[in-house]
């Protein structure tokens, strides 16, 4: 997981949480859009998976994102405001399955679904 | 028919203006080649590919502004982590629902293909959401 993404970062056996640093954020953003910032709903992707990794590494499973199984998008994020990610493991038999959210302002603004094989 | 290029259809710039130029255009799918400027990983070959399905949505009938963004990613198929590139970007309409479009995707470098999925692009009125 990338150290410069998260300001702060509290892994344990039963999920994962992680607030995004601003500056990484505003680097992100950058040219997406100069008039409007925004993250990319891409790279929100990127660092879920980071953090659903490391939960899983937490709890002792090896892998790496194999498919973004849905991802859905339901709020802007900005890079001026808080952005705090939330990861639980829903399946570990098999390929790991894990569901992490994006909130922003307190409400939820993204959530996915990814497998790890 | 004259396909305006990337930088005037989209409303990204660099550094997150990912796609160069268009490679081929059939009315229901797109080809274009990404920027050579760094390496590929899976995040940004995804936005790439995003960039890629805005272009083609903005080129259909009645399609999308510029300022469309991303309603959901689904089945999205990391072949490769990070790639050294030169990359490719395909977009192929899957379906349109109501103003919502829905792209198929695909990411190649040469032969070897890197990433698939869909995307669901929708006008910002719809969904208030990420680009």
């Amino acid at each position: 997981m990338s150290a410069e993404a998260f300001v702060e970062t509290v892994v344990t056996t039963d999920g994962a949480r992680a607030t995004l640093r601003r500056a990484h954020a505003r680097e992100l953003c950058n040219g997406h859009f100069p008039d409007e910032p925004l993250l990319p709903g891409a790279y929100v992707l990127g660092l879920m998976a980071d953090l659903a990794g490391a939960l899983l590494a937490e709890r002792g499973i090896a892998g790496r994102l194999a498919e973004v199984v849905q991802s859905s998008f339901l709020l802007p994020l900005r890079p001026h405001a808080d952005v705090e990610l939330h990861a639980r493991v829903e399946n570990e038999s098999g390929a790991a399955t894990v569901t992490v959210e994006a909130h922003t302002r307190g409400r939820p603004a993204a959530r996915a679904t990814l497998r790890f094989a | 028919m004259s396909i305006p290029t990337p930088e005037r259809m989209l409303r990204h710039r660099p550094p997150a203006l990912l796609v160069d130029a268009v490679l081929s255009y059939t009315g229901t799918s797109i080809t274009c080649s990404g920027r050579r400027d760094g390496v590929w990983t899976w995040p940004r070959m995804l936005e790439g590919a995003a960039q890629t399905a805005g272009l083609l949505a903005g080129l259909q009938p009645d399609g999308l502004t510029n300022m469309a963004v991303i309603a959901e990613y689904r089945g999205v198929l990391v072949h490769a982590h990070e790639s050294a590139g030169p990359v490719r970007f395909t977009a192929e309409v899957e379906r349109r629902l109501m103003r919502f479009w829905r792209c198929r995707l695909a990411v190649h470098t040469g032969d070897t293909l890197l990433l698939e999925g869909t995307v669901t692009l929708a006008p910002p009125s719809d969904v208030t959401e990420s680009g």
